[in-house]
């Protein structure tokens, strides 16, 4: 398969997942500061600021502040078209990889990314923050999880697939990493980590696996550590190296490239680590770590598979 | 003459580049007047080096360097033997009508018209008026004009560039040795003389005040029947004689340029070129 | 019930459906019977079925001035144009001997030159020719193969007679109309498909891959497609293609030469390529021969290629033989390296750098047809009949300027065939382009498109100039 459509498989599907998580943080996050009870204004600003930050608005200098702030951020979050990261952003970059391997798509697969791509298009930023941002937000993120079934039931489950399996849970790893370094250690309260679970779509998994658990600390080990919820981590990690593995047809616990070790190292720390030192580490501190070592999984990914400079 | 020469190429980057792929004309020409007896072509980082002869009969050199590097350096030795006088007769008068009744002239389309640096623009014309008619002689005119460009035009590294065409040249009355070979090209065209472009070297001999000798040279070969091709260096006024080693011919810079190549990168190259020229001995 | 054909009227010129006295010639006697037998509503509701069927099988093309990259399919018109067999060997052998002799043509300049030195063609032609590439003189390809595929424009005059319109020596595009056209059509008319048995069109990709195949000197060549991109308007062609011949589909940054051979980067590496059909011009192959700024080449490219370590088709610098002003040369051209008379012949032509011709040009403009050498696809064209004087006097400053840049034709009344106009159906002027595959043998495929002039009076069938295409039934004669 040629690097070139492998690439654009696998940033399309990063891309996807991005602005599917990136649209369900940010209606997290403006649900919370309509809802007065949840948090103070310094709070909801700091937390708007940390989400900004995720899309790759810097410090405080960029952001809007004022009365209006919660829909400024949305706005910025969602249609700034300067930020590689924004929502609009993402799928910009999603549909131009799609549009190029379009041969190498089902045209379910290309027509659910196009018809986001044209919805995202037509829509006006005033015209949304004054119908509430909800209906838009489900839409993208729908649109996100809709295209992993798309292409789950429609692509033969080989190499092509396995570069969109690639970048999908790449990226979620990537994206509740994330969120967990947006946490105010200094608020351990149960809204706070509740904030983190919706942010996350782990709310009510979380509530149906630990019943009544009001420490906060077991939210963390289920972001992190839990072994079949679809976002944790370590569950990611594991599907990313399955996808290594079926790419490569090597054995799992081996590595035949550098993408593989260093999965297989991050894979086996999650596996063994115990809660507890994270805890001592420190969560957000543990969380920028890990983001690195995601970063580094990437690296590798691209150097392995579509080098710029070919190996000799 | 027996020649030993050295022509160093480094580029280096301010930042790192890759999938470099490089073009040389670097190997002296073998033909009646000269041999080249030895060529070493090295490049660092090293690359594998492939020839072939292009359409003008020259020995072209090519080679590739795909990693990232931020250097690349070319260094070509060669020995060369030349064999021309040390002072050339200058032709006797050529008639336009032996010219005309020469086998070869359909073939020389090339050597005839316009190419992207002697392009025949307003400023040239203008000069080749003041410069008048060849009337019966070719060959004299080949030469006066020459003569014109040395006199008229100064020497000077910093008027001109790479890219300079021959007009502009002509509205500067400055130039190098490549701008006064293209202008030579162009004069002898517009007449219908058929004339091409040689780059090569020429040989300081101490004490002696030429110009050009410092990197490649270049000058301006014109088919007059029945000598055949007669170079003439218009920067130093001269017959090309035992002190210039030719490289390759073409229809003007671009098609014999000694390096030229493509990269990938957002850096600019830095250039710079150091050539010696060594004469070891004097056959006589 | 709509009489669909008693309304069809002829016009003044070569009609392929009807004799002069109106009956249907014989080979169109079975689709004029099938036309009489249903309603117009009938036509219309098939018509509507495979436009739809067009658009999402995606046989589009790219309309380059939206940046949203808008996808149009190309008018297709649902009647069928019919060629009876003996009418199909002739333009067949007709074809097969012009491809034959401009490739020796190209052999000829690039290496010997004899025509040149022989004056059977001007040096000053060749040599004036944009398209000359003189990157190429010297350099041996594989059996002397340069022109592998290409495309023949004929239309016929008033009598029925085949002429050769224009030689498409590079990159001629229109094969995906053809085999969709085709594979639609029969849904849409299975009865009268089966009546007609027209010779089949789909095994089009094999034989490409067979000639692209015998290119190499390697027997089982690694053989890609080399597109533009996403945005080049042929794009469709292009996946379609690679898709039916089962061969990688790629772009110049996926291609990349080292040590002087070709590899494609995939995910397990790089892997040495021997045979690129290429669909970009020769101007954009390779920044380090040709130009610099080319965003779509491949580095190196020409060097591999000289030292035979990759076969490109067609060849580099095929268009030096389809330069129209080289165009009216080729009659002689077939004399030369073939020693036999043109099956089919040339429309007559002037020359503008000859100073006869051009003043007959010039005192005629608008009587002819005057072209641009350098431009195709109906771009560059004065119709002289149709031009206001304005567009004359354009020209005729153009051509004094630059007479090596002009040829002009007589107009020739391309013959006309029934074709859906509005609510009946009405004739309208056709030309027609067999493809020609050379690998090692000639091969002409019944694979040929009519592209049909959709406006009333129009003769320009250019896609590019509201044209639309015919599916081409190629019958076997009976007995």
């Amino acid at each position: 398969m040629l690097s070139r459509v492998a690439e654009s498989l696998y940033w399309m599907s990063r891309n996807l997942a991005r602005a599917e998580s990136l649209a369900r943080i940010v209606d997290v996050a403006f649900n919370r500061t309509v809802d007065r009870n949840v948090a103070g204004r310094d709070q909801a600003t700091a937390m708007w600021r940390n989400v900004l930050g995720l899309v790759g608005v810097p410090g405080d200098d960029a952001y809007p502040g004022g009365s209006r702030f919660a829909t400024d951020a949305f706005a910025l979050a969602t249609f700034s078209r300067e930020h590689h990261s924004s929502i609009v952003s993402c799928i910009h970059i999603a549909r131009h990889n799609a549009a190029s391997v379009r041969a190498e798509l089902s045209s379910e697969a290309w027509e659910a990314v196009n018809a986001l791509y044209l919805y995202i298009e037509k829509q006006s930023p005033r015209a949304v923050v004054r119908a509430g941002p909800s209906s838009l937000l489900r839409e993208i993120r729908d649109a996100g999880v809709a295209f992993g079934g798309i292409v789950d039931a429609t692509i033969t489950h080989g190499e092509e697939w396995n570069f969109l399996q690639l970048g999908r849970f790449l990226e979620r790893a990537a994206m509740t990493a994330a969120v967990l370094q947006t946490h105010d250690e200094s608020d351990d309260s149960v809204p706070e980590w509740q904030r983190m679970l919706e942010m996350c779509c782990a709310s009510e998994p979380f509530a149906r696996t630990l019943r009544h658990s009001n420490d906060p600390y077991d939210a963390l080990g289920f972001l992190l550590l839990h072994r079949t919820f679809p976002r944790s981590v370590r569950h990611c990690t594991a599907e990313v190296d399955h996808a290594l593995h079926r790419l490569s047809e090597t054995r799992p616990g081996t590595f035949s490239n550098e993408a593989e070790r260093v999965t297989g190292r991050l894979g086996a720390m999650l596996d063994y680590v115990r809660l507890a030192e994270i805890v001592d580490d420190g969560p957000v501190g543990f969380a920028r770590r890990l983001a690195l070592r995601l970063a580094e999984i990437g690296t590798a990914v691209e150097a392995t598979y579509f080098p710029l400079v070919p190996a000799a | 003459m027996l020649y030993t020469i050295d022509h160093e190429t480094a580029y280096s980057y301010s930042q790192r580049v890759r999938e470099s792929y490089t073009v040389c004309h670097l190997q002296p020409m073998s033909d009646i007047t000269q041999y080249c007896t030895g060529f070493d072509l090295r490049i660092e980082p090293h690359a594998q080096i492939f020839f072939y002869r292009d359409r003008f009969g020259n020995e072209a050199q090519h080679f590739s360097y795909l990693p990232n590097h931020d250097a690349l350096k070319i260094s070509a030795r060669s020995s060369v033997v030349t064999a021309r006088p040390s002072a050339p007769e200058p032709p006797r008068s050529v008639h336009r009508e032996v010219l005309a009744m020469d086998p070869l002239l359909p073939e020389l389309y090339d050597y005839l018209h316009e190419s992207a640096y002697t392009t025949f623009g307003p400023a040239l014309r203008e000069f080749a008026a003041w410069l008048g008619e060849p009337s019966d002689d070719l060959a004299g005119y080949f030469i006066r004009a020459g003569e014109a460009i040395h006199e008229l035009f100064r020497y000077d590294r910093d008027a001109t560039g790479v890219h300079t065409t021959v007009d502009e040249a002509v509205e500067l009355r400055s130039g190098v040795c490549q701008d006064f070979a293209h202008l030579l090209v162009a004069l002898a065209r517009l007449q219908n003389i058929p004339a091409r472009y040689v780059s090569g070297y020429i040989h300081t001999r101490s004490g002696d005040d030429v110009l050009g000798a410092e990197a490649s040279h270049a000058w301006c070969e014109a088919y007059l029947p029945p000598y055949g091709w007669v170079g003439y260096d218009p920067t130093n006024a001269r017959l090309i004689n035992d002190e210039f080693v030719k490289i390759a011919v073409g229809r003007d810079y671009r098609d014999v340029s000694p390096v030229r190549g493509v990269y990938k990168g957002a850096s600019q190259g830095l250039l710079s070129v150091n050539v010696a020229v060594e004469a070891l001995t004097t056959t006589q | 019930m709509q009489p669909l054909l008693e309304l069809y009227e002829q016009v003044d010129c070569y009609d392929e459906f009807a004799a002069e006295n109106g009956v249907p010639r014989p080979h169109y006697a079975g689709l004029a019977a099938t036309l009489r037998s249903i309603e117009w509503s009938d036509l219309r509701a098939r018509e509507q079925t495979v436009n739809a069927a067009l658009l999402q099988r995606g046989v589009t093309f790219t309309v380059y001035a939206d940046s949203r990259g808008t996808e149009r399919i190309m008018p297709f018109d649902l009647i069928p144009r019919i060629i009876p067999g003996s009418e199909w060997d002739r333009i067949s052998r007709g074809v097969a001997q012009r491809v034959r002799a401009l490739n020796a043509f190209l052999a000829d300049v690039y290496h010997e030159q004899r025509i040149l030195r022989d004056g059977v063609v001007p040096w000053e032609l060749v040599y004036s020719s944009k398209f000359f590439c003189r990157e190429m003189v010297g350099v041996r390809v594989f059996r002397d193969v340069y022109i592998h595929v290409s495309g023949i424009d004929l239309i016929r005059g008033r009598n029925g007679t085949y002429y050769v319109l224009e030689d498409n020596l590079r990159s001629p595009s229109g094969i995906s109309y053809v085999l969709e056209n085709r594979d639609v059509l029969k849904r849409s008319f299975p009865k009268l498909f089966e009546n007609y048995q027209p010779l089949p069109v789909d095994d089009y990709p094999l034989r490409l891959r067979a000639a692209l195949r015998a290119s190499s000197c390697n027997d089982d060549p690694t053989i890609v497609l080399l597109t533009p991109g996403i945005y080049n308007a042929a794009y469709f062609e292009h996946t379609l293609l690679a898709r039916r011949m089962g061969v990688e589909l790629v772009e110049g940054s996926d291609l990349i030469v080292r040590d002087n051979v070709v590899f494609m980067r995939t995910t397990r590496g790089l892997q040495r390529v021997d045979v690129i059909y290429r669909r970009i011009d020769d101007d954009f192959l390779d920044p380090l021969y040709f130009r610099p700024d080319s965003a779509v080449g491949i580095a190196g490219l020409i060097n591999a290629y000289r030292a035979g370590n990759v076969v490109i088709a067609n060849a580099v610098g095929t268009g030096v033989a389809d330069d129209k002003a080289v165009y009216p040369h080729v009659p002689a051209m077939i004399r030369y390296y073939l020693s036999e008379e043109s099956i089919l012949e040339n429309v007559p032509t002037f020359d503008c750098t000859i100073d006869s011709d051009r003043e007959h040009v010039l005192g005629h403009l608008e009587d002819l047809v005057v072209k641009n050498t350098n431009q195709s696809g109906g771009y560059g064209m004065l119709m002289g009949p149709a031009s206001t004087a304005e567009e004359r006097e354009r020209f005729r400053e153009a051509i004094c300027a630059h007479p090596r840049d002009f040829i002009a034709q007589p107009v020739i009344q391309l013959s006309s065939h029934p074709t859906i106009a509005g609510e009946r159906l009405a004739p309208r002027h056709v030309d027609l382009r067999p493809f020609v595959l050379y690998g090692r043998e000639i091969d002409v495929p019944p694979a040929a498109l009519t592209r049909v002039a959709l406006t009333e009076g129009s003769l320009v069938v250019n896609s590019s100039q509201g044209g639309g295409s015919k599916d081409t039934w190629i019958i076997e004669d009976e007995g």
